[in-house]
């Protein structure tokens, strides 16, 4: 069959969320109508990127990229795009400057700066459908490894490539490919980290449904340079859909004989299997995703020995991130030289982050190693919404820390964010604006590893959690100047005594802010002020008298009734005792007449006030 | 499956994803304005996509376009090359279509009898180079 049209829907996470199935009926069912059935044909493919604007229908070959689509404009843009022709403007991108419209995604600057190698085919082929990887030339470099290279060969142009790990610690990909090639035994095995946990990141999740042949054809090649017959993919049960397809994609390959016995006739045999974790962020820690996988509780061990020599039932094994396997394909088919000259010299490549907070564009950007700080959050992700200040990007989940504005022109690579006291990570990359407070937010993630602590280790285990407690004494108001060395000091221990890195990292986000925002933690301490005013135990909700016009509005929207009348004037005014500083009375104010403010105690009545408590 | 077939596969597949990709020797442009469809447009789109078809060429895709204006000399259509020559084709019947596809974009030869304009778009080639 013969289409002229091929309607790209976008079926990622976020697409399908906002109602991307919907939108496909109702597509068909237009379709139908108007009888176009046999020119059009609608693909669902892996996540475009883009996933503020979901749900997102790209038609080509004209490569109209519609946005925010929703059934009944599913339908206009059969009867106008489809059926007569006319772009449906209704659904088209604006450009935030100019008001014009955008066309494609060729002319949309969130698009326009990125370089797409891992995520190449997120978007554009269907991912439940092999024969649209194979067009794509997929599995050409599976043929061509198992058909004319050597172990040695393939681990070579690794090394040549200087690939470093995507999981976050950046370890040489070909070193370790070489270990494990080394160590002794007949028995290996190779096995794909799918634990994304930290809190904001997506991208291993996109590449899994968007292209998960890509990240099997990968193990694949692993499994033939390492010396393995068999694999496994850990994949959180919090993605089902990644699942599902993953699960698919394995199905669909082994009917094809590119995977299981004899592969592609020459004699290589490798077979994989999904392993579904359950969630626990302890368990993307190496040994503890080992133990998972053999029915252990995910639990860290002590290292050496490192998996590469005894890993799998004490077999050596291979474990690599899901970007990390994305790499490869594109190495072997275009050679390691053409991969070493992207990105920069310590760090080759292109990276995926996961833009998210306050941010215009938000979703899924890869961009070549080396790209500033600056260029990613204000071309790619559009800057900050509502004309706020900048005031801190968090890469690295739990594990990194915060960079403030004066950072912002360093080039992303592994090596110069450990030195400004963050870490790439997986390439979760959360920005805040002035509103934000620091330490809040360091609060925020320690709270992610306290809860995620699995218990093994007393540094860990106890440490985060007394770690949290002085946090909050800042928050609440309650912490003096010396709980910023007892902090200090804490981290120090837990960062040595831990023992995986889900307790070595753990200080960091206080540590990143303590050294760019000290003065934070020291006017929580010693002002009892909140700069941001984030801390509701440090803030008041006031109603300035000029400006109320006496509504009631926040008056009926108080949950605890302290905002009353004052006096016989048709004004209102709040109890502080009463007030639970929820804020509603603010957002609902229609006149800006309530402020919040955080006044603190002023440095001339601090003696009084200590010799009060 | 061996390694030969898998590229035999490959390029069979590729034909599929070829309105993807966004680099063909020609693309095809059918007016389908009101006045385009009365005249008999979607007739004329359906026997070019046949005579496509009937061809084996699967790398043309076919597009459509709202009403260019010639209202009164519909069926319109253009034949744009990827070096950026655009012919434009009008009171086309689907006749008439067939043959522009068997002479111009199987024979690489224009159908002068057809032709209301030739424009050069020197921006396009431009925008293919980069």
């Amino acid at each position: 069959m013969n289409y002229r049209t091929h309607a790209l829907l976008c079926a990622g996470a976020a697409c399908l969320s906002s109602g991307a199935d919907e939108v496909q009926k109702k597509l068909e069912e237009t379709i139908r109508e108007v009888d176009l059935k046999n020119e059009v044909k609608i693909v669902r493919t892996g996540c475009v990127g883009s996933c503020d604007l979901a749900p997102i229908l790209i038609i080509e070959p004209d490569s109209v990229f519609y946005q925010n689509v929703k059934p009944r404009d599913a339908e206009a843009i059969v009867r106008e795009h489809l059926l007569k022709g006319r772009v449906y403007e209704k659904c088209l991108i604006r450009d935030p400057d100019t008001r014009n419209l955008i066309m494609t995604q060729a002319d949309f600057s969130f698009f326009r700066r990125q370089q797409k190698i891992v995520l190449g085919n997120c978007g554009i082929i269907d991912p439940e459908n092999i024969r649209e990887y194979i067009a794509r030339d997929g599995y050409q470099a599976l043929g061509k490894v198992l058909g004319s290279m050597s172990a040695d060969e393939v681990i070579s142009e690794l090394e040549t490539s200087r690939l470093r790990g995507r999981g976050g610690a950046g370890f040489p990909v070909g070193r370790k490919w070489r270990f494990v090639c080394n160590a002794p035994g007949d028995k290996k095995f190779v096995v794909c980290n799918a634990d994304e946990g930290d809190p904001g990141a997506f991208m291993d999740r996109s590449v899994l449904e968007g292209d998960p042949h890509r990240v099997l054809e990968a193990m694949t090649i692993a499994g033939f340079a390492v010396g393995a017959q068999r694999g496994f993919l850990y994949i959180r049960a919090e993605y089902p859909l990644a699942i599902r397809r993953v699960e698919l994609a394995i199905q669909q390959a082994r009917e094809l004989n590119l995977l299981g016995e004899n592969i592609l006739n020459t004699g290589f045999s490798f077979d994989l299997e999904v392993r579904v974790g359950a969630g626990a962020f302890v368990c993307g820690e190496e040994t503890a995703l080992l133990a998972s996988i053999q029915g252990q509780r995910g639990m860290p061990r002590p290292r050496p020995p490192f998996p590469a020599i005894k890993g799998l039932w004490g077999c050596p094994t291979l474990l690599n991130n899901v970007e990390t396997y994305a790499n490869i394909v594109p190495i072997i088919t275009n050679g390691g030289e053409w991969f070493s000259k992207i990105g920069t010299e310590r760090s080759t490549g292109t990276k995926v982050f996961a833009l998210a907070g306050k941010i215009n564009n938000t979703g899924l950007v890869e961009v070549p190693m080396g790209m500033t700080l600056r260029e990613i959050i204000y071309e790619i992700g559009g800057g900050i919404p509502g004309g706020k200040k900048f005031k801190a990007a968090q890469t690295g989940g739990p594990s990194g820390g915060c960079i403030p504005e004066e950072h912002l022109d360093t080039p992303v690579e592994y090596d110069t964010l450990m030195e400004i006291g963050s870490m790439m990570g997986s390439g979760g990359l959360i920005v805040m604006d002035e509103d934000s407070c620091m330490v809040d937010v360091a609060k925020f993630f320690l709270e992610f590893c306290v809860d995620e602590s699995c218990g093994k280790c007393p540094p860990c285990r106890v440490g985060t959690r007394q770690m949290h407690r002085i946090l909050e004494k800042f928050t609440r108001g309650e912490a003096e100047l010396e709980d910023i060395e007892k902090l200090e000091n804490l981290t120090e221990m837990i960062q040595k005594m831990s023992l995986c890195g889900l307790g070595q990292t753990s200080p960091n986000p206080i540590l990143s802010t303590l050294h760019h925002f000290r003065e934070e933690y020291v006017a929580h301490a010693i002002e009892k002020r909140c700069p941001a005013k984030v801390c509701s135990a440090l803030v008041q909700y006031s109603i300035d008298e000029e400006k109320c016009t006496g509504c009631g509005l926040c008056s009926r929207v108080c949950p605890v009734e302290a905002i009353t009348k004052v006096d016989d004037r048709k004004l209102f005014a709040i109890e502080e005792t009463r007030c639970t500083r929820c804020g509603a009375c603010l957002d609902v104010c229609r006149v800006d007449a309530v402020t919040k403010t955080s006044v603190g105690i002023p440095a001339e009545e601090r003696e009084e006030w200590l010799a009060k408590n | 499956m061996d390694i030969n077939d898998l590229k035999k596969l490959r390029d069979e597949a590729k034909k599929d994803l070829e309105l993807r990709s966004g680099e063909h020797a020609y693309k095809i442009t059918i007016s389908m304005g009101t006045v385009g469809i009365a005249a008999g447009a979607r007739d004329v789109m359906k026997a070019v996509i046949d005579e496509l078809a009937k061809r084996e060429i699967d790398d043309i895709p076919v597009t459509i376009t709202g009403s260019l204006g010639f209202d009164d000399q519909e069926v319109v259509m253009s034949v744009e090359s990827a070096e950026g020559e655009k012919v434009t084709y009008a009171r086309l019947d689907t006749q008439k279509a067939r043959e522009v596809v068997a002479r111009h974009i199987d024979g690489g030869e224009r159908v002068k009898e057809f032709i209301v304009g030739i424009a050069e778009l020197p921006g396009n080639t431009e925008e293919n180079a980069s």
